[in-house]
């Protein structure tokens, strides 16, 4: 069992669910069922898979990727196939293997206008694999294809599938993301050119290895064009996150998506930005990360009161949620930004939390929209009258959200805020401590604007125009299945954060510290002259590099 | 187990530390766990019982107030067992998660105060859920009411057992959910909701402070989020005076909002839209006083912070001050007896966070204890009578209640006379030592200069009076007169008045002579940790009895005797000793009799008994931030 899962299992979860899609595609649309049961039992393999890979893993050794795969994929430009996972990887691996089952679940029932299960099943099973490749990826072409693959099946989805103003917010989506990711692309092949992977370790000095290029193998690049290698990878994951100002597109995408297109919109896509940095730019570009430090600190902070301040703007609650989703983005992002593992730890924890929260409120947003037709805050109202039990599981979301201890969102929140008091030695504290004040302020603001949402929705009287209605019922079997998952993981991960951290914090420990061949660049960050520390372990390098 | 003994007093020497431990103070997480699981069973099988669930919650939190019976129990002799020597206060901690190095821990911490507090929030649950019995009997969300109370108890129960801020912070934050689902209640009503979500969201302006506050003295203090070492190092010196301001200011925010302190005060008043047995527990007895166990809790951090001992005023006594008088005033002006009730208590909060403020700690806990029960005796009272006359308007639709409810009114009038402050009622004696603990005009030992606080002596007094006038009014317009309402007002069952005779009891001299033992027994806390000292007793005009007291010896009783004993009349030489010129050196503030009683003396034990005198700086010339500028020339004499 180990031995296969060793060498297929991270390609089987990653390729399984392309699998499922043309299975899917083979299966004639009559039969609908078939296709809705071959796409539930693609993306259960998944999942169980996924849970192989959690149960083999090794936490003692979460520092390390696991379950590596590295074989020739294209020689010519020294391109390999290599997967892995380690501890950052694992938790949102299996965020994506839960979420889509899920998903396929909630949208068992009633396949939003113009149906075709068939396509959209397809579509998401897509979506699932380009989603798990970016998490294992350990090669920057393959992440890059990963990456991109996620793009065409939500276009399509909120272009086909969604509501009125699609076709624009689809459009604005694919562009918005294209030209980010066209940016990065040119980062990762000028990182290509310019990286020495002899540093890290490997017989060749040009290399697309993760592992190597943030092992050390950057060191040979000037600081200068760190600078701007970091800026494009900061374009590529910064609008995907997205950071405010790049984050027009998602109230846009989340409001005209179909229900599930949005919950996956939020609880994995927005984490590929994030991971990006944790996984890419952070660790490969450690000084340059340091130089963007202040700038990506100063976006989060603006992201959260201006995501906070644009919520309580909206009248549409699906619109809400999405620029609560801003807001929740830069304490991750402010996280990141303190370079520091408290710091990261807390954007990872903040980026699972996030998912499972956003996730259950754009569930419950897009069943509201069903029993209502609309989403018009001022027209709906007496939620917890109509449908208490839905009632309820929206108040406890709402908690959630706005970061209640004892519920999952608080430790993504708090160790964010508790970090940027102390950022990385080579960062300027005072601005971080201004940052911290500023992310405080919006956890007020967090609470005024979901607590508004709430008693909009849920309190009072059910509006008249709704009390006779038939299509408003309580929450069904179909959605419960859906839910109970999120729901009970919110509560045990807020109980037992340890769970995750205990897989993350050796990760990222290890991601800012790696060992390189003339010492840790990551070292560097915790220094009280960090740039002189980087400039000698450049000297260091391109010695190493001349003596070959 | 893993119980860790921490040292906190590394200065006092080892002979004098008791380490002590017990099953009920190792144990002491139960507490909070009963009530806990008691929600999720109300809330999953509450409905399909036959009491819908109130029996469940009634048994738990029994539970709960046995235990915290025992554990205060085991606690107060285990204090008399050690014979004046300093009680280690019980830790119990497991690590919860680990990240970036940081060992995040759960654990629980008894001491004193905690325990006092424990005490406090099952006692009075308890007679919460007993009268809620009655008092929302047939209500639409009945299981949910119960259901939601387990949860407030827990949480409470929680926070005031923990062990470091961020245990603290969870606390806090899950009282304030409960309060803001029990205010809305009724939620069908706008106003209702509306008043939940201010009560809410003004609590959470406080809690930036909170945050801020509390990650401050995360890496001030080198790391660690425990209360003991945050403590010990801020008093140890250890904290650079600018970072502890910083800190104990934010933590003030959090007060600000939590205990409804003046300028964020205004939803307290809101937050009566809630049931009248929610406004009695969380809006008078427990929650709202969680921003005063916070800072009694951190008191090292505003002690040193505010340079208490060593200032005239301060925020923290300032803050307080306003808010007694704001309160008081605002509480004469209002026709709902439960908003009279909830101006009331945010002028009683006040004298707490002043009492503080002014250093008179044991004096602030002990208010909170008396104030509790008194407080919770009123609401509940007014909730009794609005059973009665559905309606909570004194002008219109009461008067005259005295007749038609006999128990209610005497309970009523009892608790009134306590927090008006009428010897020999519960509320005199804390009332009365916060006063004393202003310490200047030179009354009870107090020395005048710095570490006196006259302004908020006047302060204090003016909202004595105060107080005596709205309650005077109120009881009047409620019980005497003529009966302006509706119908036939009758007393309401026995579910309703035998918890209101519980709680008016506690106000009754002779219950308050339990007090020490039950409650102040928090200051055995103070008292354990304070070595006899012979300079006090020389210095002050009252010695205190031999050994710690009012653990040996009833609080009662000494309250009396200090009472009645300043040599001098303290208006007139306390008007004298005000004049003097601050510049000239005066006793040292810690020395000035009750006011030296009334600080805790593990700030001061340093002071009087460490043998390293170098870690306090006092016997660093002045200017130094930290010192008490009188303190400094009287240093040698103590050494």
């Amino acid at each position: 069992m180990d031995a296969f899962l060793n060498g297929w299992g991270l390609t089987l979860v990653t390729f399984v669910p392309l699998v499922g899609a043309a299975l899917v595609m083979a299966l004639p649309s009559s039969r609908e069922l078939w296709v809705k049961a071959a796409a539930l039992g693609a993306s259960l393999i998944t999942a169980l898979f996924a849970i192989f890979l959690l149960a083999r893993f090794s936490v003692s050794r979460a520092g390390e990727l696991q379950y590596v795969v590295d074989r020739p994929w294209i020689d010519v430009i020294n391109s390999r196939y290599i997967m892995g996972i380690d501890g950052i990887s694992l938790p949102l691996l299996l965020l994506t293997a839960l979420i889509v089952p899920l998903c396929i679940v909630y949208s068992f029932g009633h396949f939003p206008e113009p149906r075709n299960p068939k396509a959209f099943l397809s579509l998401l099973l897509v979506l699932e694999t380009g989603m798990i490749g970016t998490f294992v990826a350990q090669d920057l072409i393959l992440f890059f294809v990963f990456f991109e693959v996620v793009l065409l099946p939500m276009y399509f989805m909120i272009g086909v599938w969604g509501g009125e103003n699609r076709r624009y917010a689809a459009i604005k989506f694919f562009l918005y993301t294209l030209f980010g990711s066209a940016l990065m692309l040119v980062s990762f092949l000028a990182m290509f050119f310019l990286a020495d992977g002899t540093l890290a370790g490997l017989d060749v000095a040009r290399t697309f290895d993760m592992r190597a290029l943030s092992g050390g193998a950057t060191a040979a690049i000037a600081r200068t064009s760190q600078l701007w290698l970091f800026g494009g990878m900061f374009l590529g994951f910064g609008i995907k996150v997205p950071m405010f100002p790049f984050h027009t597109w998602l109230p846009d995408a989340h409001t005209e998506a179909p229900t599930v297109g949005s919950v996956i919109l939020a609880a994995v896509l927005l984490k590929l930005g994030t991971y990006g940095f944790v996984r890419v730019a952070v660790p490969m570009l450690p000084e340059a990360a340091a130089a963007w430090a202040p700038v990506i600190g100063l976006l989060a902070v603006i992201g959260i009161i201006y995501g906070a301040l644009g919520c309580l703007a909206q009248r549409d609650m699906k619109r809400l949620i999405a620029f609560s989703s801003v807001a929740h983005m830069g304490f991750v992002m402010l996280g990141i930004a303190t370079l520091t593992p408290f710091g990261i730890n807390a954007a990872v924890f903040g980026m699972v939390a996030h998912g499972l929260i956003t996730g259950m409120l754009f569930f419950l947003a897009g069943s509201v929209k069903d029993r209502y037709h609309t989403m018009e805050m001022s027209r709906l109202g007496g939620l917890l009258q109509q449908a208490p039990r839905m009632g309820w599981i929206l108040g406890f979301c709402v908690m959630a959200s706005l970061g209640l201890p004892g519920l999952a969102g608080f430790w993504g929140e708090f160790p964010a805020i508790l970090a940027s008091y102390n950022p990385a030695e080579i960062l300027n504290e005072a601005v971080f401590r201004a940052y911290m004040v500023i992310a405080a302020i919006g956890t007020v603001l967090a609470a005024g604007y979901l607590l508004w949402m709430l008693q909009k929705t849920a309190f009072g009287n059910a509006r008249e125009e709704f009390v006779d209605s038939p299509d408003v019922t309580d929450a069904t079997p179909r959605e419960y299945l859906a839910w109970a998952p999120l729901l009970v993981l919110i509560v045990v991960l807020g109980f037992f954060p340890r769970l995750l951290h205990e897989a993350t914090d050796p990760a990222v420990r290890e991601s800012l510290q790696v060992e390189a061949v003339n010492g840790s660049p990551g070292d560097c960050l915790e220094v009280e002259r960090g740039e002189e520390c980087f400039e000698r372990l450049r000297r260091v390098g391109e010695q190493a590099g001349s003596g070959r | 187990m893993n119980v860790q003994a921490i040292g906190v007093f590394a200065a006092e020497g080892a002979a004098e530390i008791v380490h002590v431990s017990g099953w009920f103070l190792s144990n002491v997480w139960i507490i909070p766990a009963i009530p806990a699981a008691s929600f999720f069973a109300i809330l999953f099988f509450g409905k399909r019982l036959p009491r819908g669930g109130s029996e469940v919650g009634i048994i738990a939190v029994g539970a709960s107030l046995v235990l915290a019976l025992c554990t205060v129990g085991q606690w107060i002799s285990t204090v008399n067992g050690a014979h004046g020597a300093a009680v280690e206060p019980v830790v119990n901690r497991w690590t919860w998660w680990v990240s970036g190095g940081v060992d995040f821990t759960i654990g629980t911490l008894v001491d004193g105060l905690a325990v006092a507090l424990l005490f406090v929030v099952t006692a009075i649950s308890l007679l919460v859920h007993i009268y809620s019995t009655d008092y929302v009997a047939g209500d639409v969300r009945y299981t949910h009411f119960f259901a939601f109370l387990s949860l407030f108890t827990a949480a409470m129960l929680f926070f005031v057992l923990a062990e470091n801020t961020i245990q603290m912070i969870v606390g806090w934050e899950l009282v304030g959910v409960c309060s803001f689902v029990l205010i809305g209640h009724w939620w069908e009503h706008k106003p209702n909701s509306d008043a939940a979500l201010k009560a809410f969201l003004t609590n959470r302006v406080g809690d930036i402070g909170l945050l801020v506050g509390v990650s401050v003295l995360f890496f001030a203090a080198g790391g660690t989020f425990s209360i003991l070492e945050i403590n010990t190092k801020a008093v140890d010196g250890e904290i650079g005076h600018t970072l502890l301001l910083i800190s104990a200011l934010c933590l003030l925010a959090a007060v600000i909002s939590k205990s409804g302190q003046f300028f964020l005060h205004t939803w307290l008043p809101d937050a009566m839209a809630g049931p009248t047995p929610v406004s009695a527990l969380i809006h008078a007895a427990t929650m709202v006083v969680a921003g005063v166990y916070l800072v009694a809790r951190m008191y090292g951090v505003f002690f040193e912070g505010m340079v208490i001992a060593g200032s005239s005023i301060n925020a923290l006594a300032l803050i307080g001050g306003i808010t007694t008088l704001v309160g008081a005033s605002l509480a004469f002006v209002q026709n709902d007896i439960k908003r009279v009730l909830a101006y009331s208590t945010i002028s009683q909060l006040g004298y707490m966070v002043m009492a503080l403020g002014v250093g008179a700690w044991t004096a602030a806990i002990f208010h909170l204890f008396t104030h509790a029960f008194f407080k919770a005796c009123l609401f509940l009272g007014s909730g009794s009578v609005s059973h009665a006359v559905h309606s909570f308007d004194m002008k219109k639709d009461m008067g005259g209640l005295r007749k038609h409810m006999p128990h209610t009114y005497r309970t009523f009038l009892i608790a009134s006379l306590a927090l008006a402050g009428l010897p020999p009622l519960a509320g005199f004696w804390s009332k009365d030592e916060i006063l004393a603990g202003t310490g200047g005009w030179g009354v009870f030992g107090g020395t005048g200069g710095n570490g006196a606080y006259t302004a908020m002596l006047v302060m204090g007094m003016l909202t004595a009076a105060l107080t005596a006038a709205y309650m005077t009014r109120c009881v009047y317009l409620t019980f005497f007169g003529r009966y302006r309402g509706h119908g036939h007002p009758h007393e309401s069952g026995r579910r309703i008045t035998v918890p209101l005779w519980i709680l008016a009891g506690r106000t009754c001299p002779r219950a308050s002579r339990s007090c020490p033992r039950a409650g102040p027994s928090s200051s055995a806390t103070t008292s354990s940790r304070c070595p006899p000292s012979t300079s006090i007793s020389r210095r002050s005009p009252t010695p205190p009895p031999a050994g710690p007291w009012p653990s040996s010896r009833s609080w009662w009783c000494w309250s009396a005797r200090v009472w009645r004993s300043p040599t001098t009349p303290w208006w007139t030489g306390g008007w004298r000793r005000a004049g003097r010129p601050p510049s000239l050196p005066t006793a040292p503030p810690t020395a000035g009799g009750w006011r030296a009683w009334a600080t805790p003396c593990w700030c001061r034990s340093t002071t009087w008994t460490t043998s390293t005198p170098a870690s306090w700086p006092r016997a660093q010339p002045v200017p130094s931030p930290r010192v008490p500028t009188g303190s400094t020339s009287t240093a040698s004499t103590r050494w």
